[in-house]
């Protein structure tokens, strides 16, 4: 079974960017989704299934902390993991996102084998079907 | 065993078994090392600039001299010999660091960006790599199996 | 803790061109001749001082560094996401200089980026420091600093 994943990030650009490395790093993605922030994200969440967020930090509306803590403290979405892709930051700020419930952090600019790697970590499949 | 060698702005591919690709000497200068493991052809590309727009005479000459002509043409000979760029994967190995006057912009570095600029837009992942630093370095890529390995000194690697 | 420098603008402009868009951008000591408008990008922060980074440049610059962010030729595409794609730049840059200036053992909070298609910028604008790099096609990438007093 291929991977459903959800981008959020404000930028445009980056969800682009992010969907191209999903293309070509390996992973069998069945379907990428975007949101531009938080609360787009967690409709989006309660509306259907995916594997694995991606998920930036500074974004308009809700930010990518509040997402994670939101996505901690509900039973439905508490299993699916968040990977921050942010910008470089401090590392007690790194700390604070992995502590809300964070799986990991990335930071940009990323390279697409650097996404494989820690969506492989984290879910331990590649998405293919010998995986 | 069939050693093939590459030398600076060489390429080289083959599907012969017993073949193994060989480049030695990798400075400042990148190998791309192709694999196809469904047919068993193997590529190899040792490019030493990363632009061709700073010698179209030469880039004419000698395409495999530069990144931006090179690695186009390391996959059309794969192509040729019956590969798709499905099955390819692609690894790399050299960019040194050998002649870092500022600190900023070295030669290694340019031609690792510009290798990874043509992947990003080719929408080729560059499954493993072995660049920067400041040591000398041989690539050899064994058609049979797809192994890499890349020699520093006496130190032989897996990549 | 020492005034952040012009040297260390360039560097940090020049290292994130280089990861994030593949960009070889040239240091050039002549301030930028701009002829019709300019992108401008903000972004604010905070750590144990606060300011605002500023990054100008043309639309035709900030179209070419899509392309590259993106992978894709020049451009409709490429031109639609000019804005989008130099905020992201400044967004990484503001990473890349609060890590880099403050250090990563401090706090220290980045704001959301902006943008605005305008008038050049007055040349003799007060600033703290400032850079001019050259991308490939010789287009001006302007990176300003503005850092409040030391507390």
């Amino acid at each position: 079974m291929g991977l459903d994943l959800l981008v959020v990030d404000d930028s445009p650009v980056t969800r682009k960017m992010v969907r191209r490395a999903l293309s070509l790093c390996g992973l069998e993605v069945t379907e990428v989704i975007e949101a531009a922030d938080g609360a787009e994200a967690l409709e989006k969440l309660g509306q259907r299934h995916v594997d694995l967020v991606l998920a930036d930090i500074n974004m308009p509306v809700m930010n990518g902390i509040e997402l994670v803590e939101r996505m901690s403290r509900d039973p439905e979405l508490c299993t699916v993991p968040v990977v921050i892709v942010a910008t470089p930051m401090s590392q007690d700020r790194v700390e604070f996102v992995l502590d809300k419930g964070a799986r990991a952090y990335l930071a940009k600019p990323f390279r697409p084998e650097a996404l494989r790697d820690v969506v492989v970590q984290i879910l331990g499949t590649t998405g293919g079907p010998n995986a | 065993m069939n050693l093939v060698t590459i030398g600076i702005g060489g390429i080289e591919v083959s599907a012969d078994r017993g073949a193994v690709l060989i480049t030695h000497g990798l400075g400042s200068c990148i190998a791309v090392i192709a694999y196809d493991a469904r047919r068993k052809i193997g590529g190899m590309l040792h490019f030493q600039l990363p632009t061709s727009s700073l010698s179209p005479d030469r880039a004419a000459e000698s395409p495999g001299t530069f990144a931006d002509t090179g690695i186009p043409l390391l996959f059309e000979r794969m192509y040729a010999l019956g590969s798709r760029k499905a099955d390819i994967v692609v690894k790399a190995a050299g960019g040194g660091n050998f002649h870092n006057d500022n600190g900023t912009f070295d030669i290694g570095r340019r031609n690792h960006t510009m290798m990874r600029k043509i992947f990003w837009k080719a929408q080729v992942l560059v499954a493993a790599e072995d660049v920067g630093g400041s040591k000398s370095r041989t690539a050899r890529l064994f058609v049979d199996t797809g192994q890499v390995t890349i020699q520093s000194g006496s130190e032989v690697m897996p990549l | 803790m020492p005034e952040p420098t012009p040297a260390l603008l360039t560097d940090i402009l020049g290292q994130v061109l280089q990861e994030s868009a593949f960009i070889f951008a040239e240091p050039d000591d002549e301030p930028a001749a701009w002829q019709g408008p300019v992108l401008t990008a903000r972004i604010a922060f905070e750590s144990t001082r606060g300011g605002t980074l500023r990054l100008v440049t043309t639309p035709a610059a900030s179209a070419e560094i899509a392309a590259n962010m993106l992978g894709i030729d020049p451009g409709q595409e490429a031109d639609e996401n000019g804005r989008a794609a130099v905020a992201e730049l400044l967004n990484v840059l503001g990473g890349a200089f609060l890590t880099r200036y403050f250090g990563t053992a401090v706090p220290s909070q980045l704001g959301l980026p902006s943008t605005e298609l305008g008038d050049p910028p007055p040349p003799a604008r007060r600033r703290c420091c400032a850079t001019t790099v050259r991308l490939e096609s010789g287009a001006p990438v302007v990176m300003e600093l503005d850092l409040e007093e030391g507390r």
